[in-house]
């Protein structure tokens, strides 16, 4: 309750803030329209903004899952094949060096216009720091703790499962965290470069007709459910980790 | 479970080369403490763990042959409690029966953490549990997994010197029938706790004869404290910086 409150304390003082800069600088509002015709054009267009917040919310979630999916297995796979590690790390690394705006348009050319090819995107986004945080974290447990379970007569599968995995959720929460506020700027990119469907879609529709406050809902839109995704997974992953007091700092 | 009443390892141990531990011949007697003690780096710590079959650096070279059952099994305590931060206490006391998929005997749990006087702190993480709380858990996770050899690296180096007493005395009381192999740097703690006590000194393990007296000895003692003396002069000779 305490941070829903902080959050709409902050959403109050930012809206202030905008609104401020806006009356106090005499910004026209085809270039910096006001809160309020924001407001405005978020319920004159309804059912527009819905209908493309609808699909780019379903690239968000969807190329999240599955980028956290491939993230942790790649993870496991570095802890447990020494080869896998030696040969894919330096791959997935240069991967990371080639800008995400290079990649969006051969994407588009490859999976097509539709749905996937933004789900790709936000896999391609999200996918390095899951894969890195959770690999980091398997690989910090003590020795003498996997020494312990051996001794124990731990398996290899009860090992990862009992042992490793749980060791490295506060890593891998790390990771969720900054993969939730990546996600929707994967969607969101694979929008522009070609789509005709999604809140990306939609804000280079309005700036070519100037139509600024419909550009600005789209943001305000796509920036209000990247805070809830974020904190739907600080939420889950606080929960998982409650054990360790260096996770859930206030 | 081992059979014999005694196994015994012998050979060498290297680092980068340069040999840590020379031709070394350690006869262990089985239900008795039998402790080595030495300065830091000479190589007790990575005896335990090559007599337990644990990995080792990349670094060591092991040549030490052990004449041991394989199918002897190890319970090891070390300086780190090695708690699962995320287990209660009376789920790390379990580990090992959750780990090998066996029903866990909750009652047996309850009887041992009655023992260590932890009873009223099953529910609790280890997390809000003090340095010798967690001692005391990690020691009844030891008599729960009830193995044949218990590796004992410097359990109580991390305590406070009262604390240390108390574990001492109560780690003691529960496994004195217990086969031990314990290391440590302590002299005061190799005196008070062992029946058979060796010391590392030019990369050779060499025993030391103690009082007649039975483990738990009290300090206080003359004889005690010239013997305490006497392993203090053996390191010192044996000291290099």
């Amino acid at each position: 309750m305490r941070n829903i409150i902080k959050i709409l304390i902050s959403f109050i003082v930012f809206i202030f803030s905008w609104w401020l800069i806006q009356y106090l600088t005499k910004t026209p509002s085809y270039i910096l329209p006001s809160p309020y015709i924001v407001f405005l054009s978020i319920l004159n267009n309804i059912e527009l903004l819905t209908y493309h917040s609808l699909i780019t919310f379903y690239e968000i979630i969807i190329g999240f899952l599955l980028g956290t999916i491939l993230g942790m297995y790649t993870g496991i796979l570095f802890i447990i094949s020494k080869n896998t590690r030696k040969w894919l790390l330096p791959f997935i690394i240069l991967t990371q060096a080639i800008p995400i705006f290079a990649i969006a348009p051969i994407l588009t050319l490859w999976v097509g216009y539709g749905i996937w090819s933004k789900i790709i995107m936000t896999i391609l986004i999200i996918y390095f720091p899951i894969t890195i945080a959770f690999y980091d974290g398997l690989k910090r447990i003590d020795p003498m703790i996997v020494n312990l379970a051996k001794m124990m007569g731990a398996s290899t599968f009860t090992m990862l499962f009992k042992i490793r995995i749980p060791f490295a959720l506060p890593q891998l929460s790390s990771g969720l965290k900054l993969a939730a506020a990546f996600a929707p700027m994967g969607a969101v990119i694979g929008e522009w470069v070609g789509s005709s469907k999604g809140l990306g879609y939609i804000m280079l529709y309005a700036s070519g007709r100037v139509q600024i406050d419909l550009m600005f809902a789209s943001i305000i839109i796509l920036a209000i459910f990247t805070i809830i995704l974020y904190n739907i997974v600080t939420f889950i992953t606080n929960k998982l980790t409650k054990w360790d007091p260096k996770s859930n700092l206030d | 479970m081992i059979k014999n009443l005694s196994f015994s390892i012998h050979g060498s141990l290297s680092l980068n080369k340069d040999e840590l531990l020379s031709n070394i011949k350690l006869d262990i007697k089985l239900h008795q403490w039998t402790v080595i003690i030495g300065q830091s780096g000479v190589g007790k710590s990575t005896l335990l763990k090559v007599i337990a079959d644990l990995n080792i650096p990349k670094n060591f070279t092991n040549k030490i042959i052990k004449n041991i059952a394989t199918e002897t099994s190890f319970s090891w305590m070390a300086q780190n409690d090695l708690l699962l931060p995320w287990l209660t206490v009376i789920e790390n006391i379990t580990l090992g029966q959750k780990l090998r998929s066996e029903k866990i005997d909750l009652n047996k749990a309850n009887i041992l953490l009655e023992k260590v006087g932890l009873i009223n702190f099953a529910k609790e993480l280890p997390a809000t549990l003090s340095g010798g709380m967690r001692q005391r858990v990690a020691l009844a996770r030891t008599l729960m997994e009830n193995h044949d050899i218990i590796l004992m690296d410097e359990p109580f180096s991390s305590l406070d010197s009262i604390t240390r007493s108390k574990i001492q005395k109560l780690t003691w009381s529960l496994l004195q029938n217990k086969t031990v192999i314990m290391v440590t740097h302590d002299p005061l703690e190799a005196l008070m706790l062992s029946n058979e006590l060796f010391y590392i000194s030019n990369k050779k393990l060499k025993p030391i004869k103690l009082p007649t007296s039975k483990p738990l000895r009290k300090i206080t003692n003359d004889n005690l404290l010239y013997s305490y003396k006497y392993i203090l002069n053996l390191l010192k000779k044996s000291y290099k910086p």
